[in-house]
């Protein structure tokens, strides 16, 4: 199965990037992995059989990645931050095609609520919330990319969507 | 804290279509009468289209888009299959082992390295140990590994497939020395200071050969990343740079040393050998999965059958801290353990 790196990097270059982003929280390292995840890809592409989906091949090798640089840099998960239930401010944050300058600076304010919530979950919900919502990869490809059952990616995902559902006050 | 709700799961799946059509049937009834899971629902969808929102406003920096080097960019299997490329990468290898070789020689042992050998030669095993990190060796000093790689050099530094066989014979292992074994270890300081030498100028020639045939030897391998690898997940041999065992060591006594190199470390830990076990180095590939492991296959093709060791009762299992999951390089050097009542 010829698959040509250049498609593959022009698709997956900023998913892979937002995935490093968030996992290192710096803009540096997550240049340096992302560039270290293509070396991967374009090393392990020859190989590449189409027996997995290219997506989830992808992010296989760019969680693996960055996993064992978690470790590596001693990141503990962490549990949610208490008290976030006391914002009370109901933004509704689906696109709007004109926003006005308050409601949008409203909602980015409460996308912040829920990125600093989404950072306070611990590792391996904040993945699968991120694969399902942030990058929309169905169970399945989740459930292969983290190399966990597919009944694990459903409560898992559940259980993050509620924190996060709490930790801002919906 | 992490809430725990059945009920969350089905308004989860809900939202992402995953709930067959009774479950769904099921629960439209009770969003009809039950206004708090009715808010539920509309929190999660929330927070599902948050999400997307915050995966949108993301601006990746320009960088992003140059971040491969052009080298890369293409089909792989053309670009690296180019024979000055190929040239070019063995040639590499070569310098810097050669580099190396030379800046080990002109510096004295690590201290660490120097008491390790000092206990060995008073009799003293390697501290044996289950789990063991992996510690530099002395050759990570030398400033010509240690130069900034652009994405094209370190293609051409990793112990790719095609380089493999080139650095078999890898200079690293001088930095160690031979250990004193039941034939040689009535051996003089003098002594193996010349056996060191004279296995130094070995390896040397070991290298020369390697790079004569390493067009040949370099289709042998193969090496991926990702879920694509179905290699043998026992390893039966695997003579590396064409050396027999016996030429050095006779067969181990009750116990052996084993020593494990990849990427520029090593880590070594005393066993008991309970099956055909014969001395010698063997080059291979392992998968580390977890800090653990998984999977051991030889490098040479095909094995050589009179120089059996098998690595998984050696390797499999090993704990190793602080190494990334993936595949990688290893050399196992199996050497007789000497005695401690000598």
């Amino acid at each position: 199965m010829a698959v040509d790196f250049d498609e593959v990097y022009e698709r997956f270059r900023r998913p892979v990037w937002r995935l490093a982003k968030r996992f290192t929280e710096n803009e540096e390292e997550a240049l340096d992995t992302t560039q270290e995840v293509f070396l991967r890809v374009w090393r392990g592409l020859p190989g590449f059989r189409g027996e997995a989906k290219l997506s989830t091949w992808v992010f296989q090798i760019a969680w693996n990645h960055l996993r064992a640089y978690r470790r590596k840099m001693g990141r503990q998960p962490l549990t949610v931050r208490e008290g976030m239930n006391d914002t009370g401010v109901l933004v509704d944050v689906a696109p709007d095609p004109q926003p006005d300058p308050e409601r949008r600076a409203a909602a980015a304010e409460m996308l912040d609520l829920v990125e600093a919530a989404l950072r306070e979950l611990p590792e391996h919900y904040q993945i699968v919330v991120w694969l399902r919502d942030g990058e929309d990869l169905s169970y399945e490809e989740i459930a292969q990319v983290l190399d966990v059952p597919i009944g694990t990616v459903r409560s898992r995902l559940a259980r993050a969507r509620s924190s996060l559902r709490q930790a801002v006050g919906w | 804290m992490v809430v725990e709700d059945p009920g969350t799961e089905r308004l989860s799946r809900l939202i992402d279509g995953d709930l067959d059509p009774l479950e769904t049937e099921a629960l439209a009834a009770t969003l009809e009468t039950d206004r708090g899971v009715r808010r539920e629902l509309e929190g999660l969808s929330r927070v599902r289209s948050s999400l997307l929102s915050l995966a949108d406003r993301e601006r990746p920096p320009e960088r992003l888009d140059a971040l491969v080097d052009p080298l890369l960019r293409g089909q792989p299997e053309t670009a690296f299959a180019r024979p000055w490329v190929r040239r070019l990468a063995a040639a590499a290898v070569v310098v810097l082992g050669v580099s190396v070789i030379i800046g080990v020689q002109r510096q004295q042992p690590d201290p660490a390295i120097q008491n390790w050998q000092e206990r060995a030669r008073e009799g003293a095993a390697a501290e044996p140990t289950e789990r063991f990190s992996l510690a530099p060796l002395p050759t990570s000093s030398v400033p010509a590994v240690e130069r900034p790689l652009g994405a094209a050099d370190r293609l051409l530094a990793a112990p790719e497939p095609e380089i493999e066989s080139v650095l078999a014979a890898a200079p690293v292992l001088e930095v160690m020395g031979p250990l004193d074994t039941a034939t040689t270890g009535d051996a003089t300081g003098s002594d193996r200071k010349d056996r060191d030498v004279k296995q130094s100028a070995r390896h040397k020639s070991l290298a020369d050969d390697e790079v004569r045939n390493g067009g040949e030897r370099a289709a042998e391998a193969d090496v991926q990343d990702g879920p694509a690898g179905a290699e043998p997940p026992l390893l039966q041999a695997g003579q590396s740079a064409g050396r027999s065992a016996s030429e050095e060591f006779a067969a181990p006594p009750a116990g052996a040393q084993l020593f494990i190199f990849m990427k520029a470390e090593t880590a070594w830990r005393s066993f008991d050998p309970d099956g055909p076990c014969e001395a010698g180095r063997y080059a291979l590939r392992i998968r580390i999965e977890n800090g653990v492991v998984r999977e051991v296959w030889p490098v040479a093709n095909p094995p050589a059958p009179t120089n059996q060791v098998r690595a998984s009762q050696l390797v499999l299992g090993l704990e190793i801290e602080n190494v990334a999951d993936g595949q990688y390089a290893a050399e196992v050097v199996v050497e007789p353990r000497r005695p401690p009542d000598r």
